[in-house]
Protein backbone atom coordinates (compact mmCIF):
# COMPACT_ATOMS: atom_id res chain seq x y z
CA UNK A 1 0.00 0.00 0.00
CA UNK A 2 1.56 3.24 -1.12
CA UNK A 3 1.04 6.18 1.20
CA UNK A 4 2.41 9.69 1.43
CA UNK A 5 4.87 8.42 3.97
CA UNK A 6 6.43 5.67 1.88
CA UNK A 7 6.04 7.17 -1.61
CA UNK A 8 9.69 8.22 -1.74
CA UNK A 9 10.84 4.66 -1.18
CA UNK A 10 8.58 3.47 -3.97
CA UNK A 11 9.86 6.18 -6.31
CA UNK A 12 13.44 5.17 -5.64
CA UNK A 13 12.60 1.53 -6.29
CA UNK A 14 10.87 2.60 -9.47
CA UNK A 15 13.96 4.48 -10.66
CA UNK A 16 16.06 1.43 -9.92
CA UNK A 17 13.62 -0.80 -11.78
CA UNK A 18 12.89 -2.91 -8.75
CA UNK A 19 9.11 -2.62 -8.70
CA UNK A 20 6.89 -5.53 -9.65
CA UNK A 21 4.02 -5.13 -12.08
CA UNK A 22 1.31 -4.81 -9.44
CA UNK A 23 3.44 -2.27 -7.55
CA UNK A 24 3.89 -0.30 -10.75
CA UNK A 25 0.16 -0.15 -11.29
CA UNK A 26 -0.34 0.88 -7.69
CA UNK A 27 2.26 3.62 -8.08
CA UNK A 28 0.63 4.84 -11.26
CA UNK A 29 -2.72 5.05 -9.53
CA UNK A 30 -1.26 6.88 -6.56
CA UNK A 31 0.50 9.45 -8.75
CA UNK A 32 -2.67 10.09 -10.67
CA UNK A 33 -4.56 10.72 -7.46
CA UNK A 34 -1.69 12.80 -5.98
CA UNK A 35 -0.09 14.68 -8.86
CA UNK A 36 1.97 16.82 -6.44
CA UNK A 37 4.14 13.75 -5.80
CA UNK A 38 4.85 13.27 -9.50
CA UNK A 39 8.66 13.64 -9.74
CA UNK A 40 10.56 15.14 -12.66
CA UNK A 41 12.28 11.98 -13.82
CA UNK A 42 14.04 13.60 -16.73
CA UNK A 43 15.78 16.06 -14.37
CA UNK A 44 16.82 13.27 -12.07
CA UNK A 45 18.29 11.31 -14.92
CA UNK A 46 20.12 14.30 -16.40
CA UNK A 47 21.73 14.99 -13.09
CA UNK A 48 22.73 11.38 -12.88
CA UNK A 49 24.21 11.45 -16.36
CA UNK A 50 26.16 14.58 -15.51
CA UNK A 51 27.76 12.85 -12.60
CA UNK A 52 29.75 10.47 -14.67
CA UNK A 53 30.48 9.69 -18.30
CA UNK A 54 31.05 6.05 -17.47
CA UNK A 55 28.84 3.73 -19.57
CA UNK A 56 27.12 1.62 -16.98
CA UNK A 57 24.61 0.11 -19.34
CA UNK A 58 26.55 -3.13 -19.64
CA UNK A 59 26.58 -3.52 -15.92
CA UNK A 60 22.86 -2.96 -15.50
CA UNK A 61 20.43 -5.80 -15.08
CA UNK A 62 18.01 -6.51 -17.89
CA UNK A 63 14.64 -4.85 -17.88
CA UNK A 64 12.69 -6.71 -15.24
CA UNK A 65 9.10 -5.76 -15.78
CA UNK A 66 6.87 -6.47 -18.74
CA UNK A 67 4.20 -4.27 -20.30
CA UNK A 68 0.74 -5.16 -19.03
CA UNK A 69 -0.63 -5.69 -22.55
CA UNK A 70 2.01 -8.29 -23.38
CA UNK A 71 2.31 -9.91 -19.96
CA UNK A 72 0.56 -13.12 -20.92
CA UNK A 73 2.74 -13.83 -23.93
CA UNK A 74 4.86 -16.82 -23.02
CA UNK A 75 7.73 -16.13 -25.36
CA UNK A 76 10.43 -13.51 -25.82
CA UNK A 77 12.24 -11.45 -23.19
CA UNK A 78 10.77 -8.65 -21.16
CA UNK A 79 12.88 -6.19 -23.12
CA UNK A 80 11.55 -7.48 -26.44
CA UNK A 81 8.03 -7.12 -25.16
CA UNK A 82 8.80 -3.54 -24.16
CA UNK A 83 10.19 -2.84 -27.62
CA UNK A 84 7.13 -4.27 -29.32
CA UNK A 85 4.68 -2.66 -26.89
CA UNK A 86 6.34 0.72 -27.36
CA UNK A 87 6.26 0.31 -31.14
CA UNK A 88 2.59 -0.56 -30.79
CA UNK A 89 1.98 2.50 -28.59
CA UNK A 90 0.31 0.47 -25.88
CA UNK A 91 2.59 1.39 -22.97
CA UNK A 92 0.97 3.14 -20.06
CA UNK A 93 2.39 6.41 -18.75
CA UNK A 94 4.40 4.74 -16.01
CA UNK A 95 5.59 1.98 -18.31
CA UNK A 96 6.73 4.58 -20.80
CA UNK A 97 8.73 6.47 -18.17
CA UNK A 98 10.32 3.28 -16.99
CA UNK A 99 11.13 2.26 -20.55
CA UNK A 100 12.65 5.65 -21.37
CA UNK A 101 14.87 5.39 -18.37
CA UNK A 102 15.98 1.99 -19.49
CA UNK A 103 16.85 3.33 -22.92
CA UNK A 104 18.78 6.27 -21.49
CA UNK A 105 20.86 3.90 -19.43
CA UNK A 106 21.32 1.40 -22.21
CA UNK A 107 22.61 2.61 -25.62
CA UNK A 108 22.45 -0.93 -27.08
CA UNK A 109 18.75 -1.08 -26.24
CA UNK A 110 18.34 2.31 -27.93
CA UNK A 111 19.70 0.93 -31.19
CA UNK A 112 17.60 -2.17 -30.93
CA UNK A 113 14.48 -0.13 -30.24
CA UNK A 114 15.23 2.08 -33.25
CA UNK A 115 15.14 -1.02 -35.47
CA UNK A 116 11.90 -2.21 -33.88
CA UNK A 117 10.32 1.12 -34.62
CA UNK A 118 11.12 0.60 -38.28
CA UNK A 119 8.91 -2.50 -38.32
CA UNK A 120 5.80 -0.34 -38.36
CA UNK A 121 4.29 -0.70 -41.80
CA UNK A 122 3.06 2.35 -43.66
CA UNK A 123 0.39 2.03 -46.32
CA UNK A 124 1.25 3.25 -49.78
CA UNK A 125 -1.43 5.81 -50.57
CA UNK A 126 -0.52 5.75 -54.24
CA UNK A 127 -2.15 2.31 -54.44
CA UNK A 128 -5.83 2.92 -55.12
CA UNK A 129 -8.64 0.72 -56.34
CA UNK A 130 -9.00 1.06 -60.11
CA UNK A 131 -12.40 2.20 -61.42
CA UNK A 132 -13.88 3.00 -58.06
CA UNK A 133 -17.10 4.08 -59.76
CA UNK A 134 -17.85 0.54 -60.93
CA UNK A 135 -18.40 -0.49 -57.33
CA UNK A 136 -20.95 2.24 -56.72
CA UNK A 137 -24.70 1.84 -57.10
CA UNK A 138 -27.23 4.31 -58.39
CA UNK A 139 -29.35 5.85 -55.72
CA UNK A 140 -33.10 5.45 -55.90
CA UNK A 141 -35.54 2.63 -55.40
CA UNK A 142 -33.75 -0.68 -55.60
CA UNK A 143 -34.82 -4.25 -55.55
CA UNK A 144 -32.33 -6.31 -53.64
CA UNK A 145 -32.22 -10.01 -54.44
CA UNK A 146 -31.97 -11.50 -51.01
CA UNK A 147 -32.53 -15.18 -50.39
CA UNK A 148 -36.26 -14.72 -49.76
CA UNK A 149 -36.88 -12.94 -53.05
CA UNK A 150 -34.75 -15.45 -54.90
CA UNK A 151 -36.72 -18.36 -53.51
CA UNK A 152 -39.99 -16.55 -54.14
CA UNK A 153 -39.02 -15.92 -57.75
CA UNK A 154 -37.97 -19.53 -58.14
CA UNK A 155 -41.23 -20.78 -56.64
CA UNK A 156 -43.22 -18.49 -58.92
CA UNK A 157 -41.42 -19.66 -62.04
CA UNK A 158 -41.74 -23.29 -60.98
CA UNK A 159 -45.45 -22.73 -60.37
CA UNK A 160 -45.92 -21.25 -63.83
CA UNK A 161 -43.97 -24.13 -65.29
CA UNK A 162 -46.08 -26.74 -63.54
CA UNK A 163 -49.26 -24.99 -64.63
CA UNK A 164 -48.02 -24.92 -68.20
CA UNK A 165 -46.99 -28.56 -68.26
CA UNK A 166 -49.68 -30.22 -66.23
CA UNK A 167 -52.45 -27.76 -65.52
CA UNK A 168 -53.09 -25.87 -68.73
CA UNK A 169 -54.52 -28.79 -70.71
CA UNK A 170 -56.87 -29.87 -67.97
CA UNK A 171 -57.90 -26.27 -67.40
CA UNK A 172 -58.68 -25.93 -71.08
CA UNK A 173 -60.72 -29.11 -70.92
CA UNK A 174 -62.58 -27.84 -67.91
CA UNK A 175 -63.24 -24.57 -69.61
CA UNK A 176 -64.54 -26.31 -72.70
CA UNK A 177 -66.75 -28.78 -70.86
CA UNK A 178 -67.93 -26.74 -67.91
CA UNK A 179 -68.13 -23.20 -69.16
CA UNK A 180 -69.53 -23.89 -72.63
CA UNK A 181 -71.44 -27.17 -72.47
CA UNK A 182 -74.21 -25.89 -74.67
CA UNK A 183 -71.76 -24.68 -77.31
CA UNK A 184 -70.30 -28.19 -77.69
CA UNK A 185 -73.65 -29.88 -77.77
CA UNK A 186 -75.10 -27.56 -80.35
CA UNK A 187 -72.02 -27.87 -82.49
CA UNK A 188 -72.51 -31.62 -82.66
CA UNK A 189 -76.29 -31.45 -83.08
CA UNK A 190 -77.20 -28.09 -84.52
CA UNK A 191 -80.79 -29.14 -85.10
CA UNK A 192 -81.44 -29.87 -81.45
CA UNK A 193 -83.33 -27.16 -79.69
CA UNK A 194 -81.55 -25.16 -77.02
CA UNK A 195 -81.22 -27.44 -73.99
CA UNK A 196 -80.18 -26.43 -70.49
CA UNK A 197 -80.25 -22.74 -71.21
CA UNK A 198 -80.82 -20.92 -68.03
CA UNK A 199 -83.55 -18.40 -67.80
CA UNK A 200 -80.94 -15.80 -66.90
CA UNK A 201 -79.10 -16.27 -70.18
CA UNK A 202 -82.36 -16.19 -72.10
CA UNK A 203 -83.18 -12.99 -70.32
CA UNK A 204 -79.81 -11.53 -71.31
CA UNK A 205 -80.38 -12.36 -74.97
CA UNK A 206 -83.89 -10.94 -74.76
CA UNK A 207 -82.53 -7.86 -73.04
CA UNK A 208 -79.87 -7.48 -75.74
CA UNK A 209 -82.46 -7.74 -78.47
CA UNK A 210 -84.83 -5.48 -76.58
CA UNK A 211 -82.21 -2.76 -76.12
CA UNK A 212 -80.90 -3.14 -79.66
CA UNK A 213 -83.90 -4.26 -81.70
CA UNK A 214 -81.95 -3.89 -84.93
CA UNK A 215 -79.91 -7.01 -83.92
CA UNK A 216 -82.00 -10.13 -83.95
CA UNK A 217 -80.55 -13.64 -84.30
CA UNK A 218 -80.48 -13.38 -88.05
CA UNK A 219 -78.64 -10.07 -88.19
CA UNK A 220 -76.07 -11.25 -85.69
CA UNK A 221 -75.30 -14.32 -87.78
CA UNK A 222 -74.97 -12.14 -90.86
CA UNK A 223 -72.69 -9.82 -88.97
CA UNK A 224 -70.47 -12.74 -87.97
CA UNK A 225 -70.29 -14.14 -91.49
CA UNK A 226 -69.39 -10.68 -92.75
CA UNK A 227 -66.62 -10.41 -90.20
CA UNK A 228 -65.21 -13.86 -91.06
CA UNK A 229 -65.24 -12.91 -94.71
CA UNK A 230 -63.46 -9.66 -93.93
CA UNK A 231 -60.77 -11.46 -91.97
CA UNK A 232 -60.24 -14.03 -94.68
CA UNK A 233 -59.81 -11.28 -97.23
CA UNK A 234 -56.94 -9.85 -95.19
CA UNK A 235 -55.49 -13.32 -94.51
CA UNK A 236 -56.14 -12.96 -90.83
CA UNK A 237 -55.99 -16.14 -88.74
CA UNK A 238 -59.45 -17.63 -88.43
CA UNK A 239 -58.99 -18.37 -84.74
CA UNK A 240 -59.40 -14.78 -83.71
CA UNK A 241 -62.79 -14.54 -85.35
CA UNK A 242 -65.20 -15.84 -82.79
CA UNK A 243 -68.35 -14.70 -81.11
CA UNK A 244 -66.43 -12.36 -78.86
CA UNK A 245 -65.06 -10.58 -81.88
CA UNK A 246 -68.50 -10.29 -83.34
CA UNK A 247 -69.94 -8.73 -80.23
CA UNK A 248 -66.86 -6.53 -79.78
CA UNK A 249 -67.11 -5.37 -83.36
CA UNK A 250 -70.78 -4.63 -83.02
CA UNK A 251 -70.14 -2.87 -79.74
CA UNK A 252 -67.35 -0.73 -81.10
CA UNK A 253 -69.18 0.10 -84.35
CA UNK A 254 -72.39 1.02 -82.59
CA UNK A 255 -70.76 2.51 -79.43
CA UNK A 256 -72.58 -0.01 -77.26
CA UNK A 257 -71.67 -0.66 -73.69
CA UNK A 258 -68.69 -3.02 -73.52
CA UNK A 259 -70.40 -4.95 -70.78
CA UNK A 260 -72.71 -6.40 -73.36
CA UNK A 261 -69.89 -8.70 -74.50
CA UNK A 262 -71.03 -10.90 -71.65
CA UNK A 263 -73.39 -12.44 -74.18
CA UNK A 264 -70.53 -14.11 -75.98
CA UNK A 265 -71.47 -17.60 -74.90
CA UNK A 266 -75.11 -17.14 -75.71
CA UNK A 267 -74.23 -16.01 -79.20
CA UNK A 268 -72.38 -19.26 -79.65
CA UNK A 269 -75.78 -20.89 -79.80
CA UNK A 270 -76.39 -19.33 -83.17
CA UNK A 271 -72.86 -20.10 -84.43
CA UNK A 272 -72.94 -22.61 -87.31
CA UNK A 273 -69.22 -23.40 -87.09
CA UNK A 274 -68.20 -23.42 -83.46
CA UNK A 275 -65.39 -25.97 -83.92
CA UNK A 276 -63.16 -23.30 -85.47
CA UNK A 277 -63.30 -21.15 -82.36
CA UNK A 278 -60.70 -20.88 -79.54
CA UNK A 279 -61.58 -20.42 -75.92
CA UNK A 280 -59.92 -17.35 -74.31
CA UNK A 281 -57.55 -19.59 -72.28
CA UNK A 282 -56.54 -21.51 -75.39
CA UNK A 283 -55.85 -18.26 -77.15
CA UNK A 284 -53.76 -16.82 -74.27
CA UNK A 285 -51.96 -20.13 -73.79
CA UNK A 286 -51.05 -20.31 -77.45
CA UNK A 287 -49.71 -16.74 -77.47
CA UNK A 288 -47.84 -17.29 -74.21
CA UNK A 289 -46.12 -20.43 -75.47
CA UNK A 290 -45.11 -18.70 -78.68
CA UNK A 291 -43.61 -15.78 -76.78
CA UNK A 292 -42.06 -17.85 -73.99
CA UNK A 293 -40.76 -20.85 -75.94
CA UNK A 294 -40.66 -19.44 -79.48
CA UNK A 295 -43.10 -22.12 -80.72
CA UNK A 296 -46.85 -22.70 -80.68
CA UNK A 297 -46.45 -26.32 -79.67
CA UNK A 298 -43.00 -26.92 -78.15
CA UNK A 299 -42.14 -30.41 -76.97
CA UNK A 300 -42.10 -31.02 -73.24
CA UNK A 301 -38.31 -31.42 -73.25
CA UNK A 302 -37.97 -28.02 -74.94
CA UNK A 303 -40.27 -26.45 -72.39
CA UNK A 304 -38.39 -28.01 -69.47
CA UNK A 305 -35.06 -26.81 -70.84
CA UNK A 306 -36.34 -23.30 -71.50
CA UNK A 307 -37.94 -22.93 -68.06
CA UNK A 308 -34.86 -24.40 -66.37
CA UNK A 309 -32.61 -21.89 -68.12
CA UNK A 310 -34.84 -19.00 -67.16
CA UNK A 311 -34.94 -20.07 -63.52
CA UNK A 312 -31.16 -20.47 -63.46
CA UNK A 313 -30.64 -16.98 -64.88
CA UNK A 314 -33.13 -15.36 -62.46
CA UNK A 315 -31.97 -17.16 -59.33
CA UNK A 316 -28.30 -17.34 -60.20
CA UNK A 317 -28.14 -20.97 -59.07
CA UNK A 318 -27.93 -23.97 -61.41
CA UNK A 319 -31.44 -25.34 -61.94
CA UNK A 320 -32.63 -28.29 -64.02
CA UNK A 321 -36.00 -30.01 -64.22
CA UNK A 322 -36.67 -33.02 -66.47
CA UNK A 323 -39.78 -35.19 -66.69
CA UNK A 324 -40.47 -38.04 -69.08
CA UNK A 325 -43.57 -40.15 -69.48
CA UNK A 326 -43.07 -42.87 -72.07
CA UNK A 327 -45.07 -46.08 -72.34
CA UNK A 328 -46.25 -45.94 -68.79
CA UNK A 329 -42.76 -45.28 -67.39
CA UNK A 330 -42.26 -42.02 -65.60
CA UNK A 331 -38.80 -40.58 -64.90
CA UNK A 332 -38.16 -37.41 -63.01
CA UNK A 333 -34.99 -35.42 -62.36
CA UNK A 334 -34.76 -32.22 -60.34
CA UNK A 335 -31.60 -30.28 -59.50
CA UNK A 336 -31.28 -26.97 -57.66
CA UNK A 337 -27.71 -25.91 -56.87
CA UNK A 338 -26.07 -28.86 -55.18
CA UNK A 339 -29.40 -30.45 -54.28
CA UNK A 340 -30.78 -33.04 -56.71
CA UNK A 341 -33.54 -35.67 -56.81
CA UNK A 342 -33.84 -38.43 -59.36
CA UNK A 343 -36.75 -40.87 -59.62
CA UNK A 344 -37.45 -43.54 -62.23
CA UNK B 1 -27.85 0.67 -44.23
CA UNK B 2 -29.01 2.46 -47.37
CA UNK B 3 -27.46 3.02 -50.80
CA UNK B 4 -25.87 6.29 -49.72
CA UNK B 5 -24.08 4.52 -46.87
CA UNK B 6 -23.00 1.83 -49.30
CA UNK B 7 -21.57 4.36 -51.76
CA UNK B 8 -19.84 6.20 -48.92
CA UNK B 9 -18.34 2.87 -47.94
CA UNK B 10 -16.96 2.49 -51.46
CA UNK B 11 -15.37 5.94 -51.21
CA UNK B 12 -13.97 5.41 -47.74
CA UNK B 13 -12.89 1.79 -47.67
CA UNK B 14 -12.28 0.48 -51.20
CA UNK B 15 -8.73 1.83 -51.41
CA UNK B 16 -7.80 0.60 -47.94
CA UNK B 17 -9.26 -2.82 -48.68
CA UNK B 18 -7.40 -2.95 -51.96
CA UNK B 19 -4.08 -2.06 -50.28
CA UNK B 20 -4.71 -4.64 -47.58
CA UNK B 21 -5.59 -7.29 -50.16
CA UNK B 22 -2.72 -6.50 -52.50
CA UNK B 23 -0.19 -6.65 -49.65
CA UNK B 24 -1.71 -9.88 -48.41
CA UNK B 25 -1.91 -11.82 -51.65
CA UNK B 26 0.70 -9.95 -53.72
CA UNK B 27 -1.44 -9.97 -56.84
CA UNK B 28 -3.33 -6.87 -57.93
CA UNK B 29 -5.86 -8.71 -60.11
CA UNK B 30 -6.69 -11.11 -57.35
CA UNK B 31 -6.84 -8.25 -54.85
CA UNK B 32 -9.30 -6.41 -57.08
CA UNK B 33 -11.49 -9.51 -57.28
CA UNK B 34 -11.45 -9.86 -53.50
CA UNK B 35 -12.55 -6.25 -53.05
CA UNK B 36 -15.25 -6.50 -55.72
CA UNK B 37 -16.60 -9.70 -54.22
CA UNK B 38 -16.66 -8.11 -50.77
CA UNK B 39 -18.74 -5.20 -52.03
CA UNK B 40 -21.03 -7.57 -53.96
CA UNK B 41 -21.67 -9.51 -50.77
CA UNK B 42 -22.25 -6.29 -48.88
CA UNK B 43 -24.78 -5.23 -51.51
CA UNK B 44 -26.78 -8.42 -51.08
CA UNK B 45 -26.79 -7.82 -47.31
CA UNK B 46 -27.64 -4.15 -47.59
CA UNK B 47 -30.62 -4.42 -45.30
CA UNK B 48 -28.97 -6.55 -42.64
CA UNK B 49 -25.52 -4.95 -42.24
CA UNK B 50 -25.53 -1.78 -40.17
CA UNK B 51 -23.62 1.24 -41.48
CA UNK B 52 -21.21 1.35 -38.54
CA UNK B 53 -20.35 -2.33 -39.03
CA UNK B 54 -19.69 -1.95 -42.73
CA UNK B 55 -15.91 -1.51 -42.51
CA UNK B 56 -15.54 -4.50 -40.25
CA UNK B 57 -17.81 -6.58 -42.52
CA UNK B 58 -15.79 -5.67 -45.61
CA UNK B 59 -12.42 -6.42 -44.02
CA UNK B 60 -13.72 -9.69 -42.60
CA UNK B 61 -14.98 -10.73 -46.03
CA UNK B 62 -11.72 -9.85 -47.75
CA UNK B 63 -9.71 -11.50 -44.98
CA UNK B 64 -11.68 -14.75 -45.31
CA UNK B 65 -11.30 -14.70 -49.08
CA UNK B 66 -7.55 -14.20 -48.78
CA UNK B 67 -7.20 -17.01 -46.25
CA UNK B 68 -9.26 -19.39 -48.43
CA UNK B 69 -7.23 -18.47 -51.46
CA UNK B 70 -3.96 -18.87 -49.57
CA UNK B 71 -4.98 -22.35 -48.44
CA UNK B 72 -5.68 -23.40 -52.00
CA UNK B 73 -2.39 -22.13 -53.34
CA UNK B 74 -0.19 -22.86 -50.35
CA UNK B 75 1.99 -25.35 -52.17
CA UNK B 76 2.55 -22.98 -55.02
CA UNK B 77 3.33 -20.11 -52.66
CA UNK B 78 5.87 -22.19 -50.79
CA UNK B 79 7.61 -23.00 -54.03
CA UNK B 80 7.72 -19.36 -55.06
CA UNK B 81 8.83 -18.38 -51.59
CA UNK B 82 11.79 -20.73 -51.83
CA UNK B 83 12.77 -19.25 -55.15
CA UNK B 84 12.50 -15.81 -53.64
CA UNK B 85 14.71 -16.75 -50.70
CA UNK B 86 17.49 -17.84 -53.00
CA UNK B 87 17.22 -14.56 -54.82
CA UNK B 88 17.32 -12.62 -51.58
CA UNK B 89 21.07 -12.81 -51.19
CA UNK B 90 21.66 -11.22 -54.56
CA UNK B 91 19.33 -8.31 -53.97
CA UNK B 92 20.48 -4.87 -52.91
CA UNK B 93 18.01 -2.94 -50.81
CA UNK B 94 17.74 0.78 -51.08
CA UNK B 95 15.43 1.42 -48.18
CA UNK B 96 13.88 -0.22 -45.18
CA UNK B 97 10.41 -0.15 -46.75
CA UNK B 98 11.54 -2.33 -49.62
CA UNK B 99 13.08 -4.78 -47.23
CA UNK B 100 9.99 -4.76 -45.03
CA UNK B 101 7.75 -5.47 -48.00
CA UNK B 102 9.82 -8.48 -48.84
CA UNK B 103 9.81 -9.62 -45.24
CA UNK B 104 6.05 -9.24 -45.17
CA UNK B 105 5.65 -11.64 -48.07
CA UNK B 106 7.75 -14.25 -46.28
CA UNK B 107 5.89 -13.92 -43.03
CA UNK B 108 3.37 -16.61 -41.98
CA UNK B 109 -0.03 -15.76 -43.43
CA UNK B 110 -1.91 -15.10 -40.21
CA UNK B 111 0.85 -12.87 -38.80
CA UNK B 112 0.88 -10.89 -42.02
CA UNK B 113 -2.89 -10.29 -41.98
CA UNK B 114 -2.85 -9.26 -38.35
CA UNK B 115 0.03 -6.83 -38.62
CA UNK B 116 -1.43 -5.32 -41.82
CA UNK B 117 -4.76 -4.72 -40.14
CA UNK B 118 -2.94 -3.17 -37.22
CA UNK B 119 -0.61 -0.88 -39.13
CA UNK B 120 -2.63 -0.07 -42.24
CA UNK B 121 -6.02 0.37 -40.67
CA UNK B 122 -5.12 1.06 -37.05
CA UNK B 123 -7.52 -1.57 -35.72
CA UNK B 124 -7.40 -2.41 -32.02
CA UNK B 125 -6.50 -5.92 -30.91
CA UNK B 126 -10.14 -6.59 -30.14
CA UNK B 127 -11.31 -5.43 -33.58
CA UNK B 128 -8.65 -7.54 -35.29
CA UNK B 129 -9.88 -10.47 -33.23
CA UNK B 130 -13.44 -9.90 -34.47
CA UNK B 131 -12.29 -9.75 -38.09
CA UNK B 132 -10.01 -12.76 -37.98
CA UNK B 133 -11.95 -14.86 -35.50
CA UNK B 134 -9.00 -14.93 -33.09
CA UNK B 135 -8.99 -14.09 -29.41
CA UNK B 136 -7.45 -10.79 -28.33
CA UNK B 137 -4.62 -12.70 -26.69
CA UNK B 138 -3.88 -14.61 -29.87
CA UNK B 139 -3.82 -11.38 -31.82
CA UNK B 140 -1.21 -9.96 -29.43
CA UNK B 141 0.91 -13.06 -29.78
CA UNK B 142 0.80 -12.86 -33.57
CA UNK B 143 1.61 -9.15 -33.51
CA UNK B 144 4.54 -9.82 -31.21
CA UNK B 145 5.83 -12.58 -33.47
CA UNK B 146 5.32 -10.48 -36.57
CA UNK B 147 7.34 -7.58 -35.16
CA UNK B 148 10.11 -9.91 -34.09
CA UNK B 149 10.08 -11.53 -37.52
CA UNK B 150 10.33 -8.17 -39.29
CA UNK B 151 12.98 -6.96 -36.91
CA UNK B 152 15.04 -10.09 -37.61
CA UNK B 153 14.44 -9.68 -41.33
CA UNK B 154 15.64 -6.10 -41.38
CA UNK B 155 18.83 -7.14 -39.64
CA UNK B 156 21.22 -4.32 -38.96
CA UNK B 157 20.24 -0.93 -40.27
CA UNK B 158 23.83 -0.26 -41.22
CA UNK B 159 23.59 -3.03 -43.82
CA UNK B 160 20.92 -1.13 -45.68
CA UNK B 161 22.18 1.42 -48.17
Amino acid sequence: MITKENIEAYLLDFLEGNLKNNELLELETFLKENPSYNPDFELVKLEKDNLSNFDKSRLKKNLVFEPVDFQEIREGTAEEKMFVASTENVLSEVEMIHFKNHLIENPVAQKEFAIYQKTRLTSDDSIVFPNLSQLKRKEGKVFVFNSLTKWSAAAMVIGIGIWLFFGSNSMQRNFATKKTPNLRKETQNPQVEKPNVSSTNDDRIDNFKFIHPQFNSQTLTEQKDSLIEKKETFSAPIDIVNETNVIDTIASETNMDKNETILTNELAKISPNASNTFTPIEFVNSRFKKRFFGKDNPSKEEMYASVSNKISSVVGIPFLFLYKHEEGNRSFYFRFGKFSIEKN
Amino acid sequence: MNIRDYNNGVDNYADGLFRFAIKSCGNSDQARDFVQDAFEKLWTKLETVEADKMKSYLFTTVYNAIVDSARKTRRKQTFESNLHTEKHFETTYFDVKEKLDEGLQKMPEIQKQVVLLRDYEGYSYQEIGEITGLSEQQVKVYIFRARKFLRAYIGHLEVLI
